[in-house]
């Protein structure tokens, strides 16, 4: 399988990611610095396409990264740090996500302060139009359902993996897909996804 | 435009391969004679394409220090929930009460002053750093937290019903939090613009509450000093001890407390104060004043003239809001030897050594003083990781006047004569070797006034009997002024 961006960061660091995560387990501030700049970029990444664009970034790394570091004690090992790391976003992306059903005001972040992504203004207009229109048929699916759609079909992970980050068996990973694709594509043909191809 | 009938989700099957193959073979052929459904087809492509697309965005800059920050703030702040019933003082551990009545029973002061400055409303703090109360008047009580300024020897902080520990100075100071400081330490808090404390030696406080209009400090023991831009309306700043409320809304003033006398002082502006029992009105303390009060007894009291001691200096940082504050700053720590020489940050005095500073990101000059003189000046650069500095006032006396060369070619030529006393011993004892230093004084007419071992390492006393009485007979070429020189000499024998 591909090296995940996750992975390709690890390999290129100077020190071995076990070392790295005993020291986060002792607590040490200088693990916790080199491990949050090891896989700032890549949890951000991760928020960013799980929640969309007009989550509150900064909030969301943050939190995830005190949840990183008030339970890595409890990380054993069994899996890959990437595999747990993933497990924490969503489960941190998921309480937002329930947060935000329950409390939608506040929730957007305005435009400007996404940083510029290198393309025509115009593009970018789409760009952004279209995942939002994404995420808004997103927000539609169950929490459940939206998180297995966006780690297979936006991450382009597997559903074993996906089984190791979200907790459940393969079986229900895929059953979870089935309804989660049947729902979001079905959703998709008659949104406004499509609205200027029919104009 | 929809799909034939029933055909959605076979379209869907298609799109991730997940149809039988005859199946997906029958729906291509009917894909080439069906508009609709190769629309409704394109179209699900299309969105498959726009999730990878999604997937393959770079990730998104953020403000990456200002964000570690913050994690770090929150992993180092006291596990408590808003919920969490609050220990006082009756819980604390009984080492830590800090000598309890014996403590009351000592000399006791606290001292508050607060400047009146034409500053704009101090902004709200940023968003994580607030938690303010969920209801309509939140703004009002909105939870402050404070920064450390400064700090000097040993400081203990107490977090609401937890236990004491050494202070962190990168932790903030939170609402329900209890310093103690021991003797000659010290340690200066901000929490708005232009306001804050500072907690002097052999003093216990407690920031009782830490509002954005009401702060109210409790002083148990010692004291402590407070600086205060004025207050929004209904806004008020007090300092309870010994049963007495000191309190400003904007003015200078000190408060002294010994065996429960309060004594407050008055620098600028009015300070009203009151028994927390109300057994007397309020008294209005203006500045130049000072008043001294029983603090659970006694009649209302009446201000005298104030004894005009100087102010106290609490390094109050530029505040655009707390988080700003602390990611924009850094702690330098200024130690000499011997301690105690004042320290001027950017021309600030900020108390003496050894002191730990607060400081803006970048450089800043660090001057050391002592008795009006000043001891050494240096730049340093304050970053985020806490630095240190180490100036040796011992070594910033003057030095020394050069040696003249003739002098010290008067010994070069003439050592070989302590050689010859050392050579003269060792015929008798062949192992001998060690070192001999001699402290040599020359008057400015060049005879040798006086001459000492510093050091003498070798067995044997008559080596250095000899070089002392040789160095006395030298001559030296007259000066404009004595000497003093100290001279080693490694003596062995060869091999």
């Amino acid at each position: 399988m591909m090296k995940t961006a996750l992975e390709s960061c690890v390999s290129q660091s100077p020190i071995p990611t076990r070392e790295l995560v005993l020291g986060c387990q002792k607590g040490e501030r200088t693990a916790q610095s080199d491990f949050y700049q090891r896989y700032r970029s890549e949890v951000a990444r991760t928020v960013h396409r799980v929640l969309g664009p007009d989550a509150d970034l900064e909030d969301v790394v943050q939190d995830v990264f005190v949840e990183v570091f008030r339970s890595i004690e409890k990380f054993k090992g069994d899996s890959k740090i990437t595999t747990w790391l993933y497990r924490v976003c969503v489960n941190v992306a998921l309480q937002k996500i329930r947060r935000h059903r329950r409390r939608p005001e506040g929730y957007a972040v305005s435009d400007e302060e996404l940083p510029p992504h290198h393309e025509t203004p115009l593009r970018e207009l789409e760009r952004k139009d279209s995942a939002r229109i994404v995420y808004a048929l997103l927000d539609e699916l169950a929490p459940k359902k939206r998180t297995v759609f966006i780690l297979h079909e936006i991450l382009g992970l597997e559903a074993k993996e996906i089984s190791e980050i979200v907790g459940a068996n393969v079986l229900t990973v895929r059953t979870r897909l089935h309804y989660a694709r049947k729902e979001f594509y079905e959703r998709a043909l008659e949104s406004r996804l499509h609205a200027a191809e029919v104009a | 435009m929809k799909p034939c009938r029933g055909n959605t989700p076979r379209l869907i099957a298609l799109l991730d391969g997940s149809l039988a193959a005859e199946e997906a073979d029958r729906l291509r052929s009917h894909l080439e004679g069906c508009a609709r459904c190769r629309t409704a087809y394109a179209r699900l492509e299309k969105t498959a394409s726009l999730c990878r697309e999604l997937g393959s965005q770079p990730a998104p800059e953020l403000p990456w220090r200002k964000i570690e920050a913050q994690i770090q703030w929150r992993l180092n702040r006291p596990e408590r929930e808003e919920s969490q019933p609050r220990a006082r003082a009756s819980s604390w551990p009984r080492g830590l009460a800090l000598a309890g009545a014996t403590a009351f029973g000592a000399l006791a002061a606290i001292a508050l002053m607060t400047w009146l400055a034409p500053a704009p409303p101090s902004p709200a703090p940023a968003r994580p750093l607030v938690r303010a109360a969920p209801s309509a008047t939140r703004a009002e009580h909105a939870e402050l937290a404070a920064l450390v300024t400064l700090a000097a020897g040993e400081v203990k902080l107490v977090p609401a019903g937890g236990v004491a520990r050494a202070l962190v100075l990168t932790r903030p100071i939170l609402e329900g939090d209890r310093l103690l400081t021991g003797p000659n330490a010290r340690v200066g808090l901000q929490w708005s613009k232009g306001s804050g404390a500072l907690l002097l030696g052999d003093s216990d406080a407690e920031l009782r509450r830490l509002r954005s209009r009401e702060q109210e400090l409790v002083l148990h023991h010692g004291r402590v000093a407070a600086q205060l831009a004025p207050l929004p309306p209904r806004g008020r700043f007090s300092i309870v001890a010994s049963g007495l409320r000191a309190s400003v809304r904007g003015t200078q003033f000190a408060v002294a407390l010994q065996r429960e006398q309060v004594e407050v002082e008055v620098f600028e502006g009015v300070v009203e104060v009151e028994p927390t029992d109300g057994r007397w009105r309020a008294v209005r303390v203006p500045a130049g004043f000072t008043l001294r009060a029983d603090g659970r007894s006694g009649p209302r009291p009446t201000p005298v003239s104030a004894s005009g001691a100087p102010g106290f200096a609490f390094n109050l940082q530029p505040w655009p809001g707390l988080f700003q504050a602390m990611v924009g700053s850094g702690l330098m720590s200024v130690e000499s030897r011997p301690e105690g020489a004042e320290i001027r940050f950017d021309a600030q005095p900020v108390g003496t050594t050894n002191l730990t500073l607060r400081g803006s990101v970048g450089r800043h000059l660090v001057e050391l003083w002592r008795d009006g003189k000043l001891l050494r000046r240096q730049w340093v650069e304050v970053e985020l990781n806490p630095g240190r500095i180490a100036l040796d006032v011992e070594q910033t006396r003057p030095p020394t006047p050069r040696l003249p060369a003739s002098v010290y070619e008067v010994f070069r030529r003439r050592a070989i004569q302590i050689q010859q006393c050392y050579e003269r011993v060792l015929k008798a004892e062949p192992t001998l070797e060690g070192k001999l230093t001699l402290r040599v004084t020359i008057t400015k007419d060049g005879k040798v006034e006086d001459a000492r071992l510093e050091t003498d390492t070798l067995r044997d006393p008559r080596v250095g009997q000899c070089a002392l009485a040789t160095v006395r007979r030298w001559e030296f070429p007259a000066g404009t002024s004595p000497v003093e020189l100290v001279y080693p000499l490694h003596l062995r024998p060869r091999r």
